[in-house]
């Protein structure tokens, strides 16, 4: 797939934002874990906070594979600042498929006035399974109480939306799943814990404690019990920019090996044959990953369904991305091991990508179980269609 | 300068024992031996004293053949000589079987100032075997001792009883056995392990105690040894509001005997 | 694998896992997070004869073989590989005293090595191509019937803390290779300056730094312009120990990650129930089984006097994909809590490929073994 000119001279403009604001500082967030509060300003400027709301609501309105190239070059910075200005997206995509002209208008505008949003399905004891959720939300009046904790949260600490979902009805199991929005600093929405993480550190990652928190009717998304579906969509669309993300890290990590190589050998030709090789299967691997990965967003961008297409797209960069930078970690030995270097940081912000918005497990599951449906012994003697 | 004596018993390791889910059965395929955890402390109390006394410290165990890797092991800790008795029939001895025995090789193999033996084996833990050695040796038994300190030559025993501790000297022989927070066993070192090889191990043949053969049969008979798995009840209380779950939960667990 | 090791090597193996379950567990998140030098513990370790494994006793060593030594430095490696890596690195500089010493050299320095009282670090990687090549190689002049460096050494291991280091330098930088040759350097030397302690991925207690060399007095190490040869087999030596380190933290995360498994609950189920958390256990330990089979094989050539450069160079290939893999599929057992710096797999995942680095990681071991082969 090639970019047209005006899809290159914005992945152009984001590489840019990238060595302006973020490769010179990430090293250092990545030592101390500290929120860099600096880069929702500077992103605001550059129009990155709202690259997919709709333009009738101040937001720029990418096509879902610029988006990518754009994380892509923001993944390539610094995968920390990454993930930050990327679940952003995950955060405001449910008001956006499934919220009324005016919840949209409630959630995009804050985003677009320069804040973040957040997205939060996962529980201390819910990650894959998301039927063992516990938080609830009980109709009282107009209004729901919600009741519960959530963990693992991108950005819960600085969000100014999130999306929140709760069992509406506890006994109808995911069926009974609902999905809010809510704003940042609602009494009865409080962070009780700041996760230090192995990588991704500059990204804020908290444990949300909801106590009887109040959330107006006016913001249930679609009808109680549709929160499943909302989450899956949501993830649907999120997880190829998880992919973009992971090209960006693997692409850094090779160009951090040719910068490497630059530097110790005066006659790069010198390098030996397996060296070589090795940084040409990182190519090869690094392209197939960027090529899936923007083919799942032009699947979306033809408005087309995803599911299939949007978790092989996160299943293959994040792989890609963790066997790249390891192998690049081999490739510059004790160099590559010290702080001296990018490369080991990358290897820690690679591991995390397998992990989020559904682990390379449940991609699979999702994955295998669309094949197994297509084999699965129709129930009448219609010809199987494609 | 005491003679010193320790007994001790070589026993599977605990946290090799799976056990099995459908009958509570014990799978020891996989089960190492080690010297019972508060043996290696008599051993290193032994050694401790001879430390700051002077004297030897010989070691004795009955035990199935496989006692025999127990004899390196026990020597790299610092006693001067291991014996032991092997019988494959050791396995199904009781208390009094075990001390028939080791009574037996200890009048053999002479006269020793203190015999020492942990409170209790990691297997079985009847804590019979100072009570049991004592008394046929016609010795006295101190029980329960967390601390061993000499006064002038003489040996003060201070003993941990459920509601004071008691210090007691004895005049002449006695046999002693220690709990495990009298001493922090030390590991061995590698040369520790290397000279171990150097040290003298005699094997006691069971036959040349002229026991009898009433002697040697267990009349405490183990039938079976089961798992214990804590299994949870699972109870949980949903309905009505926090008083009355609260409620619930109070009375299930007065039910349960806790009040 | 006990049914291979001789009495003494069990007890040795017990004996290393009850030291480094007293000693080293407790402190070993400590160690990690303020990455200081653990000089108590690394007295200790002295005191059990840990730091002059396999030298001769006639120089205060304990003279195991080299299979015993492996054991202990895996099960060290099982609770901190930081202060496993202190010990190996330690050892590989004595190995290469006790191997291509003189008489005088053995006495002079061994004894101390053995016990502890001195560590040892061994001086290899250059900032140039490779050794011996570009601006800043190491070279060896002649100077008052010795011989003095002057040049760089990056990525030292235990520098800083080291009394003595093996340093390899080129006697003649137009001979390249062909003239490398091994010396001794006392860290009190004049010229001998160590740079800033590196701040690294992991192995953080482990300290490493650049040492620079002005003009500082050496002496040769074996025989001058034999270095190559030396260099092989110490490398290949220490490749052995490294991989030895490799699968203690291997067997370990896969332990730890199975635990997990049996205790985290999803889908009402224990999440080891599943067939793709079984898959992974089952590769890793797979991997783990055959790597540790393939460490003491080589072990006991060296401990034989058998060659093993070979091996060892195919022991350090498997052990460099065997590291990082495998915590990479461990740490994704334990999912976003295995991410966390709080849990012990996250630190696990950042100690172990510093277990397997590559002195020159363009060259050696694909080298090595094709050139047996072929």
């Amino acid at each position: 797939m090639i970019l047209t000119p005006e899809q290159q001279e914005i992945q152009r403009l984001a590489r840019e934002f990238a060595e302006k604001h973020i490769i010179p500082v990430a090293a250092e967030y990545d030592r101390t874990g500290e929120f860099p509060e600096f880069i929702i300003e500077a992103a605001k400027k550059a129009d990155l906070l709202a690259m997919g709301i709709p333009k009738q609501f101040g937001g720029r309105a990418l096509d879902a594979v610029t988006q990518g190239v754009i994380l892509e070059e923001l993944g390539y910075g610094c995968a920390g600042f990454a993930t930050i200005l990327g679940v952003n997206g995950l955060g405001y995509y449910a008001p956006l498929l499934a919220g009324t002209e005016e919840q949209k208008k409630f959630y995009f505008a804050p985003i677009v006035a320069g804040g973040l949003s957040a997205f939060a399905l996962t529980e201390p004891a819910a990650g894959s399974d998301v039927s063992a959720g516990k938080s609830t939300a009980k109709k009282i009046g107009d209004e729901y109480i919600l009741n519960g904790s959530k963990c693992f949260i991108t950005s819960g600490a600085y969000a100014k939306m999130f999306t929140i979902f709760a069992l509406t009805d506890p006994s109808k199991g995911l069926k009974g799943l609902s999905g809010f929005i809510v704003k940042g600093g609602s009494p009865g929405l409080v962070v009780t814990k700041h996760e230090n993480k192995l990588g991704i550190r500059g990204s804020n990652t908290v444990e949300l404690v909801m106590q009887d928190l109040k959330v107006p009717a006016s913001q249930l998304l679609g009808k109680e019990g549709d929160g499943m579906r909302i989450a899956m969509a949501s993830l649907d669309m999120a997880r190829p920019m998880v992919g973009s993300q992971s090209v960006g890290i693997a692409q850094r990590a090779l160009d951090e090996c040719l910068k490497y190589f630059s530097k110790k050998y005066p006659d790069p030709r010198k390098l030996g044959q397996a060296a070589q090789f090795k940084l040409a299967d990182m190519r090869i691997q690094i392209e197939a990953a960027r090529q899936t990965v923007r083919h799942a967003l032009s699947v979306k961008d033809a408005g087309l369904p995803i599911t299939m297409d949007s978790a092989i797209a996160k299943t293959m960069g994040s792989d890609t991305a963790m066997h790249v930078t390891t192998e690049a970690l081999a490739l510059l030995g004790a160099y590559g091991y010290s702080h001296d270097c990018v490369v080991e940081k990358l290897v820690r912000d690679a591991k995390i990508q397998q992990l989020y918005e559904g682990t390379n497990q449940v991609q699979r599951l999702v994955i295998a179980g669309q094949l197994i449906a297509s084999i699965m012994p129709k129930a009448t003697t219609a010809k199987a269609g494609r | 300068m005491p003679k010193i004596l320790v007994c001790y018993k070589w026993v599977l390791d605990e946290q090799d024992i799976r056990i099995n889910p459908n009958d509570l059965s014990l799978d020891v395929s996989r089960a190492k031996g080690k010297i019972s955890d508060f043996d290696r402390n008599a051993i290193e109390e032994a050694v401790l004293l001879v430390e700051r006394l002077g004297g030897t410290v010989d070691a004795l165990t009955y035990g199935t053949p496989a006692a025999k890797q127990s004899l390196k092991d026990v020597l790299s800790r610092g006693p001067n000589k291991v014996y032991w008795i092997q019988d494959p029939a050791a396995e199904k001895a009781d208390a009094h079987v075990i001390a028939t025995v080791l009574a037996g090789a200890i009048r053999r193999i002479g006269s020793y100032d203190l015999i020492i033996c942990g409170e209790g084996s990691s297997d079985s833990y009847n804590q019979q075997m100072a009570s049991r050695l004592a008394a046929t040796l016609d010795l006295p038994a101190v029980t329960f001792t967390s601390q061993i300190t000499s006064d002038n030559g003489t040996l003060k025993f201070t003993r941990k009883l459920d509601d004071c501790t008691e210090v007691a000297t004895v005049s002449g022989p006695a046999v002693v056995s220690v709990l495990g927070e009298i001493n922090h066993p030390r590991i061995p070192g590698l040369k520790q392990v290397l000279g171990a090889s150097k040290k003298p191990s005699e094997e006691i043949k069971l036959a040349d105690l002229g026991l009898s053969p009433q002697e040697l049969t267990p009349r405490a008979i183990r039938k079976s040894v089961k798992g214990f798995v804590m299994s949870r009840k699972n109870v949980i209380f949903k309905d009505g509001d926090a008083a009355h779950k609260v409620a619930q939960l109070v009375a299930s667990l007065a039910k349960e005997g806790l009040s | 694998m006990s049914y291979l090791l001789t009495e003494d090597q069990q007890l040795i193996q017990k004996n290393a896992r009850d030291f480094a379950k007293q000693y080293l567990e407790p402190m070993a998140v400590q160690l990690d997070k303020t990455g200081e030098f653990p000089a108590e513990v690394v007295k200790k370790l002295a005191s059990h004869d840990f730091l002059g494994w396999f030298l001769p006793a006639e120089f205060g060593g304990a003279e195991v073989g080299y299979v015993s030594y492996a054991l202990g430095v895996e099960e060290l490696s099982r609770a901190s590989a930081a202060v496993a890596s202190i010990v190996v690195n330690h050892s590989s500089a004595a190995y290469a005293i006790n191997r291509w010493g003189t008489a005088e050299q053995k006495k002079k320095y061994l004894p101390a090595l053995a016990k502890g009282e001195k560590l040892g670090a061994v001086a290899m990687s250059e900032p140039g191509p490779s050794v011996g090549q570009g601006p800043e190689a190491v070279i060896a002049t002649q100077q008052d019937g010795g011989y003095v460096l002057n040049g760089c050494k990056c990525y030292v291991a235990n520098a800083g803390v080291a009394d003595l280091y093996v340093v390899f330098g080129c006697t003649d930088p137009a001979a390249g290779a062909k003239s490398l040759t091994a010396f001794l350097v006392s860290a009190k030397a004049a010229g001998l300056e160590v740079g800033a302690k590196k701040s690294t991925m992991g192995l953080r207690a482990r300290p490493t730094a650049d040492v620079v060399f002005r003009n500082v007095a050496a002496e040769v190490l074996g025989t001058v312009n034999a270095g190559t040869p030396i260099a092989a087999e110490l490398l290949a030596a220490l490749a052995v120990a490294e991989a030895a380190q490799t699968v203690g933290v291997v067997g370990f995360a896969v332990e730890h990650a199975a635990k997990y498994a049996q205790q985290r609950v999803q889908f009402g189920r224990p999440i080891s129930a599943f067939q793709a958390i079984q898959t992974i256990l089952a590769e890793v330990s797979t991997n783990c089984y055959v790597a540790r089979l393939a460490v003491y094989d080589a072990a006991a050539l060296i401990e034989q006097g058998k060659p093993f450069t070979t091996e060892a160079a195919m022991v350090k290939l498997f052990a460099q994909r065997l590291g990082i893999n495998s915590l990479v599929e461990t740490l994704q057992i334990e999912g976003g809590y295995g991410y966390s710096e709080e849990m012990f797999m996250a630190k696990l995942f950042r100690d172990v490929s510093g277990t397997t680095i590559l002195e020159s990681p363009l060259e050696f071991p694909e080298q090595v073994i094709a050139a047996s082969i072929a």
